[in-house]
């Protein structure tokens, strides 16, 4: 029992988990404001739940792929050998009823938006649908299932409704994460090309991957800020966060080291993180009647803080480690 | 608030290479010091302000005071970080502060005295309270307490100033995010982010 309890919060991978929860907050907070409510523990354990269904149903699909990539830490126990095939079909089906039974409290939405987190998760994945062996679906797919669904369900715990607001935030975010996920096959192109498995990157190539991230990226942030109008500092402060990406992108064009490659992603992952921190920052310190230069002191703050973790990384990039990699 | 701090500092000295008795007293030293810093301090400020009010500089709104004030205190936090990270790293032996640092800060701290001190004289009130009176004198025990535990805590370690850095730094960015917590309690949504996208320090995760 203990075993299958801790293959299950390993299947959770939160770092991941915790990047859809900050969609899910982030659609509460255009709503709802600072609402902290039991749905939004219901909520987050849904979500935690879903996702570890989509981690063992990947992780089944593609564990030769993990294993010439050299995935072999301790969050692939399939890869590593510590679980077998069995093992994550048991926890899938667990997450999934997990899921389903927290999403119950929250309604016959949220149970919808749970529902199509889960056919999302295995379509991605399994047979026959197996929606990551097509390059050109596979990134939108995970964009829906990592930022829609979750601002979705956030919207569901605020209990309200769809707005004409929400489709520029939604488009904005959704835009900003699309350039991040197609450079998440960047660790595994190795893999991908001996297994056959198309992706963006080994279809179109490291330089046009790059490009489209850049775009996509810059599109996303003018999306998201015209979506909000945050006050002129936090503008200041999303620019720098947008300054940083590119600026890793860019770095990232020209490494050919596979390991500053990986260092450049992270990074602009961080610069993208503390970016939606401050879209946060603002949209709950608004709706908590704050004055906007309050709000601009703590996203200042917040940036200040992230500004030297980046720069830390960004300058000494041998000194970086990279996490899911052994 | 104490127990937040005492489990930083300890946490934050035992990962820099102090031993927990030595975390554990740099803990109660830090907690003097809180002490000091929002019990004394303030309790000070409010009595002194019942006799002398303090105006408003250049006519700055009350509102706009607490953003100056604020930047102004940020501005400090940031050169107190500047100064424990750079200046305190444990060089060569011996080790510990160097006599720079320690004069990086005096000067850091006149300044902002002298500076603040030409647009108000909040400053100068502050510091003449809280120099005299039965408000020093609890000041004075609580620094005497935390300089004691501080200075027993390292009395045999050869960590001291790596761990001291570590633990202040630490403690100095908590206490701007607990006063940003006391005022807008729902914050706790984006520290709680804030320290997943930012920790550990040197960890990447490309996907």
């Amino acid at each position: 029992m203990n075993a299958r309890l801790r293959l299950l919060g390993l299947m959770v991978r939160p770092r991941a988990a915790i990047t859809m929860w900050t969609f899910l907050v982030i659609g509460l907070a255009r709503h709802a404001g600072p609402t902290i409510s039991a749905d939004l523990c219901w909520a987050t354990i849904a979500v935690a739940a879903s996702y570890a269904v989509a981690t063992s149903v990947n992780d089944i699909a593609d564990v030769e792929i993990d294993r010439a990539n050299g995935l072999r830490d301790a969050t692939r126990p399939l890869a590593t050998g510590a679980a077998s095939a069995a093992d994550l079909r048991c926890t899938a089906v667990t997450a999934g009823v997990v899921a389903v039974a927290a999403a119950i409290p929250l309604g016959a939405r949220g149970l919808v938006v749970i529902g199509l987190c889960l056919a999302v998760d295995v379509v991605y994945s399994a047979t026959p649908a197996r929606l990551s062996r097509r390059w050109t679906i596979a990134p939108i797919v995970l964009t829906v299932a990592y930022v829609s669904l979750p601002y979705w369900l956030g919207i569901v715990v605020a209990h309200d409704h769809w707005r004409p607001f929400d489709a520029p935030l939604l488009v904005g975010l959704c835009v900003l994460f699309f350039a991040r996920i197609i450079l998440k096959d960047v660790r595994d192109r190795l893999g991908d090309a001996s297994h056959g498995k198309p992706t963006l990157l080994l279809r179109l190539g490291k330089d046009a991957t790059c490009a489209i991230s850049i775009v996509a990226a810059l599109a996303g942030i003018v999306t998201i800020v015209v979506a909000i109008r945050p006050p002129v500092p936090i503008v200041a402060a999303i620019a720098l966060d947008a300054i940083g990406i590119v600026w890793m992108l860019l770095r990232l064009r020209v490494t050919a080291d596979p390991k500053g490659e990986l260092v450049a992603i992270g990074t602009a992952a961080r610069a993208g993180n503390v970016l939606l921190i401050a879209v946060l920052t603002c949209l709950l310190l608004s709706a908590q009647g704050a004055a906007r230069a309050q709000a601009s002191l703590v996203v200042a703050v917040v940036t200040a803080v992230a500004a030297v973790g980046f720069l830390n990384l960004a300058l000494r990039p041998e000194r970086a480690r990279v996490a899911y990699k052994a | 608030m104490s127990l937040v701090a005492i489990v930083t500092v300890a946490a934050a000295a035992r990962s820099a290479g102090a031993s927990w008795r030595a975390a554990i007293a740099l803990a109660g030293g830090f907690i003097a010091i809180a002490v000091a810093k929002f019990g004394i301090g303030p309790t000070a400020l409010f009595q002194g302000n019942q006799t002398d009010v303090i105006q408003n500089a250049g006519g700055v709104s009350s509102g706009g005071m607490v953003v100056v004030i604020a930047i102004a205190v940020g501005c400090l936090y940031l050169a107190a970080i500047w100064v424990l990270a750079v200046l305190f790293r444990p060089a060569g032996p011996p080790d510990g502060p160097n006599g720079n640092a320690a004069l990086a800060l005096l000067g850091i701290g006149l300044a902002a005295l002298l500076l603040t001190g030409i647009v108000t004289t909040a400053a100068s009130q502050y510091v003449t309270w809280a120099t005299t009176g039965l408000e020093a004198t609890g000041l004075a025990v609580a620094l005497f307490v935390a300089a004691g535990l501080v200075a027993a805590a390292f009395h045999e370690t050869s960590v001291r100033a790596k761990a001291l850095g570590h633990a202040s730094m630490y403690m100095t960015v908590l206490w701007v995010a607990i006063a940003f917590l006391l005022v807008f309690q729902v914050l706790w949504i984006v520290f709680l982010l804030a320290i997943v996208a930012t920790w550990p320090f040197r960890s990447v995760t490309p996907k």
